[in-house]
């Protein structure tokens, strides 16, 4: 039976700033900016009280590159996004965690690309509660 | 929720595989990571476009799988 979730979280204002996302490039966890035209990242400006990403950005979080998510994204995502119908900031930063260590044995270990039998075999997708302060 | 709701967590309840994995403790602090967004680009549009939208159930497929 589906579980439904009764509360739903607005978003926070983000805390990201092009310096920090400069940090996160000089530690090889995002692309290089490079174009100016089609830059790979974008802080948010400072009226985006929630996400407006341009036509062609997403949404991604600091702490998910940090968990692993590769930057060109891999098609393994993709196919997460589209067997859970969510989109990317849906996700967890353990949720990134656990994909990228699946990821990393299925090419190191076993020598193949991710497996996607093997993935829904030992996985299974859980919707995070945040914890709901008493009332009164 | 808006950001963060799927988790995605190896099968090891009673009813999938008893003590079949050794339980590891995820040490990282996570606080605040959801203030931390950005915009990134979409390579080839590989990845849903971004529509805000709220997962407010657990579709039963998210259990499931091959067995």
């Amino acid at each position: 039976m589906p579980v439904r979730l009764i509360a739903a979280d607005d978003w926070r204002p983000s805390s990201m700033t092009e310096h920090r996302l400069l940090e996160l490039e000089r530690e090889g966890l995002l692309r290089s900016r490079v174009s100016s035209l089609r830059p790979e990242w974008i802080a948010p400006a400072a009226d985006h009280r929630e996400p407006r990403p341009p036509k062609g950005y997403v949404v991604s979080f600091a702490k998910f590159h940090c968990h692993g998510l590769g930057s060109p994204l891999r098609c393994f995502m993709r196919a997460l996004c589209h067997h859970y119908g969510v989109e990317l900031q849906h996700f967890s930063p353990n949720a990134i965690t656990a994909a990228t260590v699946f990821a990393a044995v299925c090419e190191g270990y076993l020598g193949m690309m991710p497996h996607w039998d093997l993935w829904l075999h030992l996985y299974r997708g859980e919707l995070f509660h945040a914890p709901v302060e008493p009332q009164g | 929720m808006r950001a963060g709701c799927l988790n995605l967590v190896l099968k090891t309840g009673k009813a999938e595989k008893p003590r079949e994995y050794i339980p590891v403790g995820l040490t990282s602090n996570h606080a605040g990571w959801d203030s931390q967004w950005f915009y990134l680009w979409n390579d080839d549009d590989l990845l849903p476009a971004y529509t805000g939208r709220l997962i407010l159930e657990h579709p039963d497929h998210w259990r499931y799988g091959v067995v």
